[in-house]
């Protein structure tokens, strides 16, 4: 491993951002950190609400109008920005020079990020052009090489087609296609295969999994599904209502032994084809909205290890080891998940 | 003493007209599917493989063209009375597009139970009350409107609504995709306790097979049009038959599987 792979390719500290509502500022994240090596796949996992989808609109600058951010920096290959001085137009300049061959983000609504009057073939051409010197004629048998390999059949017929000719499940393989023609070197994923059906996630989880560990491109994946982060990600982090609450370098560990209450309580929610007979665990109440959050730890009201001391004051990192972060004040003990389910099945 | 299943599905075939083509388009090709009393029936298949079709045509919300769909030993036409209606109640997918809201969950739910039965006035609100239990919401959201509810809430609502004339059969179109996955159990368990509870008998159409695997008794698995397989959920997972199940199977996430492998020899984003 050389010195370039150690040196995180993206780094994320101290985020706070504030959603303006009805005349108030409600923040939406707070205290956000985390990092990102070259060739490394970080799972954003968390509920509707958590704040996953801004964190990624954050890095881009693509927030929405009603977005503050109030404080963070993030570096990226080596150079800092300030992400609280997006108003600065040459800050903004500096960060919307790393969209495309830098970084690539990939939406969950596809109809909204393609052009809808250039042919879906053209847009993957115009990435392809933009990183790469070639002739248009290379470029288009690229685009079509790539749309083959996110699993388009017909891709020769379908490399002329606009945008509203595609199902919506063509024209995410297609957004796919268009945001790894770049090449990346950091590609942002925000559900990029919920709407998709199994067999061609799986396809689209290869094209990642080749990214990241043929070209070194970092992935940071926002997702709900646990199982998908299980199979792609290295790295974890779990949001719940703009905080982090678990974090780990190891994403096995996490899964094993999870420490957050919250984490375990998500894990034991998810229907899993390997644990049958298992009455899945329901987590009571709902996600506060912006306006309800408060002091302490966000997840308390819904908490079974709850205790007095959680509504307090802000929850630090009580975790013992470095590559992990741990928002709690009562952990859970370390039992495994297994052990967990399995009195749960019987 | 008939030995008929609740719903028969026997040789159903739903086509629609082609824009390019005088040919019809066959989006159920001679599907057959039984649901037994208090049984979930699972049917799984990808977008486009006419599982929502074939759900409709079992509420009488789409035609059919050939086939028989036979409700209690009863054949159910293409147009269907107020009592084959009572029997087969719909819960849609999207908890946010299905609710009325301009109208209070009272409202909602009274709408459905003054059209079918004979209560009225304190008979209703009793009704009410039993439903909002049934589904464990607390009485006091009748008064509500759904702007105010999360999206399991309405979920749970839509549920209410459908049990409200006392169905024997449910069926579930994609009920559960729409919700984050704690609000999501939430609901798989409530339809595995109106089963054991209730008795009802539920078709889950759903694309998520992990759900299937947790939920149902039996399943179907449906691909462009057609059943391809149909057996008890477990002998299904353990051992499938058609090569679109093994397939189907294999792609499914898991949370203790095997790591997402790269690309296939030979392929590259290099070209």
């Amino acid at each position: 491993m050389t010195e370039n792979m150690k040196r995180p390719l993206l780094a994320v500290e101290d985020l706070t951002l504030a959603l303006g509502l009805g005349g108030e500022e409600f923040n939406a994240l707070e205290h956000l950190s985390f990092a990102l090596r070259e060739g490394e796949a970080r799972g954003l996992v968390g509920e509707s609400g958590s704040g996953k989808s801004l964190t990624l609109r954050a890095i881009l600058g693509l927030l929405p109008p009603n977005a503050v951010v109030k404080s963070g920096t993030m570096t990226f290959d080596g150079e800092e920005f300030d992400l609280a001085r997006q108003s600065n137009r040459s800050e903004r300049r500096r960060i919307e020079r790393l969209r495309g061959s830098g970084i690539s983000m990939i939406f969950q609504e596809p109809s909204v990020a393609l052009n809808p009057v250039i042919p879906v073939g053209e847009q993957i051409v115009d990435a392809v052009l933009r990183r790469d010197h070639m002739t248009k004629k290379h470029a288009r048998e690229y685009a079509i090489h790539l749309m083959e390999l996110v699993g388009i059949h017909d891709a020769t017929a379908k490399v002329d087609a606009y945008p509203f000719e595609l199902s919506g499940g063509l024209k995410q393989r297609v957004m796919i296609a268009a945001a790894v023609a770049g090449k990346p070197r950091l590609i942002l994923c925000d559900e990029p295969t919920t709407a998709l059906d199994v067999t061609v996630q799986k396809q689209i989880l290869s094209v990642f999994t080749h990214l990241r560990d043929e070209l070194g491109a970092g992935l940071l994946y926002v997702t709900h599904d646990l199982a998908v982060v299980a199979q792609l990600c290295d790295s974890v982090t779990v949001l719940y209502s703009g905080n982090v609450m678990e974090s780990s370098s190891d994403l096995r560990a996490v899964f094993d032994h999870p420490r957050h209450p919250y984490t375990e309580a998500l894990l034991r929610s998810t229907p899993d084809v390997d644990q049958i007979g298992r009455r899945l665990y329901s987590i009571p109440g709902s996600a506060p909205s912006l306006d309800e959050r408060m002091v302490g730890c966000p997840f308390a009201p819904r908490c079974e290890y709850r205790q007095d001391d959680c509504g307090q004051q802000r929850i630090p990192d009580l975790s013992k080891t470095p590559e992990r972060t741990v928002h709690c004040l009562h952990q859970v003990e370390k039992r495994t998940l297994d052990a967990v389910l399995e009195e749960e099945t019987s | 003493m008939s030995t008929d299943p609740l719903l028969r599905c026997s040789d159903v075939v739903v086509t629609f007209k082609q824009k390019h083509s005088k040919e019809p388009f066959y989006a159920v090709k001679n599907a057959s599917l039984d649901v037994g009393a208090g049984q979930i029936v699972g049917l799984v298949g990808e977008s486009g493989s006419g599982k929502s079709t074939l759900a409709r045509a079992v509420v009488g919300l789409q035609r059919v063209d050939s086939g028989v769909i036979a409700f209690d030993a009863h054949q159910l036409g293409n147009r269907r009375t107020r009592e084959d209606r009572q029997g087969i109640q719909m819960v849609f997918q999207d908890p946010y597009g299905s609710l009325d809201p301009r109208m209070s969950i009272r409202a909602t739910l009274a709408e459905v139970i003054r059209r079918h039965t004979d209560l009225r006035g304190k008979g209703i609100d009793k009704r009410c009350l039993e439903l909002m239990d049934m589904v464990r919401l607390p009485g006091s959201l009748l008064r509500s409107r759904p702007a105010g509810m999360s999206g399991g809430q309405r979920q749970r609502v839509a549920i209410a609504r459908a049990l409200s004339i006392n169905p024997r059969l449910l069926v579930a179109d994609e009920a559960v995709a729409a919700l984050d996955v704690s609000v999501q159990a939430g609901i798989v368990n409530l339809l595995s306790d109106l089963r054991d509870e209730a008795g009802l008998s539920i078709l889950f159409i759903s694309h998520d097979l992990s759900i299937i695997r947790t939920l149902c008794d039996r399943v179907s698995v449906i691909y462009r049009g057609e059943i391809v397989e149909e057996r008890p959920c477990a002998d299904l997972f353990a051992n499938p038959h058609s090569d679109y199940t093994k397939a189907l199977l294999s792609a499914i996430p898991r949370l203790n599987g095997p790591r997402s492998e790269g690309l296939g020899q030979g392929q590259s984003l290099r070209m």
